[in-house]
């Protein structure tokens, strides 16, 4: 699941539960259209999220390509979910 | 855990069915106390493997069974997975280039690098027109020997 709130100049989207192919395959659509669209800063924040899979690790390749120069950064990421950025050579996206 | 503790379990070639697969392998799991970073890795290859098998395996649309047994012992968790999708070994998928800025990224190949990166050893073969891939994950030593 997914919400977008504004906060401090950036477009903040809240997941929660799993974020697995078929969720993933269920919300990139709109989150990849309202991140473009925003032409700000796009936070991913994953405090309620407990399991990732490649699925999620696209939507974020997906959106930080069509950011135009904005960041993209993921905040309060669990350890298992950061080791999976890692070896996918996406922790730069990931605050520390 | 009792040693050599297995489940049996299937799905069809239908995304759909892969959060209640998961839901049970990770019951299974945790009921026998397996650590939670074992259980993600596990759970992970699951939806991986199937992911890759449902999307790109068949060339008919016709239903299809994989089937998942999950074997536990004292030192690791055995995945096996076997469909009768194409002939295809996870292995041989090109790894992806890590070395590149995240704007010039591929989209694909990072699942199966996933699964390679998080499992302690890969076996694959094919036999009677079945792909049999194994998948092992080593648990720690001090895993408790009875039922939490």
């Amino acid at each position: 699941m997914v919400q977008s709130t504004q906060k401090d100049g950036s477009l903040v989207f809240q997941f929660s539960g799993r974020l697995d192919t078929m969720e993933c395959a269920r919300i990139e659509g709109e989150v990849a259209q309202q991140a473009q669209a925003a032409g700000q800063p796009v936070v991913f924040d994953l405090a309620g999220v407990d399991f990732v899979a490649s699925a999620f690790l696209r939507l974020c390749l997906g959106v930080q390509k069509k950011a135009l120069g904005n960041p993209l950064t993921l905040v309060n990421v669990s350890p298992p979910i950061k080791k999976v950025f890692k070896i996918a050579g996406l922790d730069k996206l990931v605050a520390r | 855990m009792q040693p050599g503790d297995t489940i049996r379990l299937s799905a069809s070639n239908n995304l759909a069915d892969l959060p209640t697969l998961q839901e049970t392998v990770r019951d299974f799991l945790e009921r026998r106390v397996v650590p939670a970073e074992v259980i993600y890795n596990v759970c992970l290859a699951v939806e991986e493997i199937l992911t890759n098998t449902i999307k790109f395996g068949y060339a008919d649309a016709l239903p299809h069974e994989i089937a998942v047994n999950l074997t536990l012992s004292p030192d690791e968790a055995l995945l096996v997975i076997e469909d009768d999708a194409r002939a295809f070994d996870p292995q041989t998928a090109p790894k992806p280039d890590l070395t590149l800025p995240v704007e010039q990224r591929p989209i694909g190949g990072l699942g199966l690098h996933l699964v390679r990166s998080l499992s302690s050893r890969i076996t694959y073969r094919r036999q009677n027109d079945r792909n049999v891939l194994e998948l092992r994950f080593r648990l720690p030593i001090n895993l408790p020997l009875t039922d939490a």
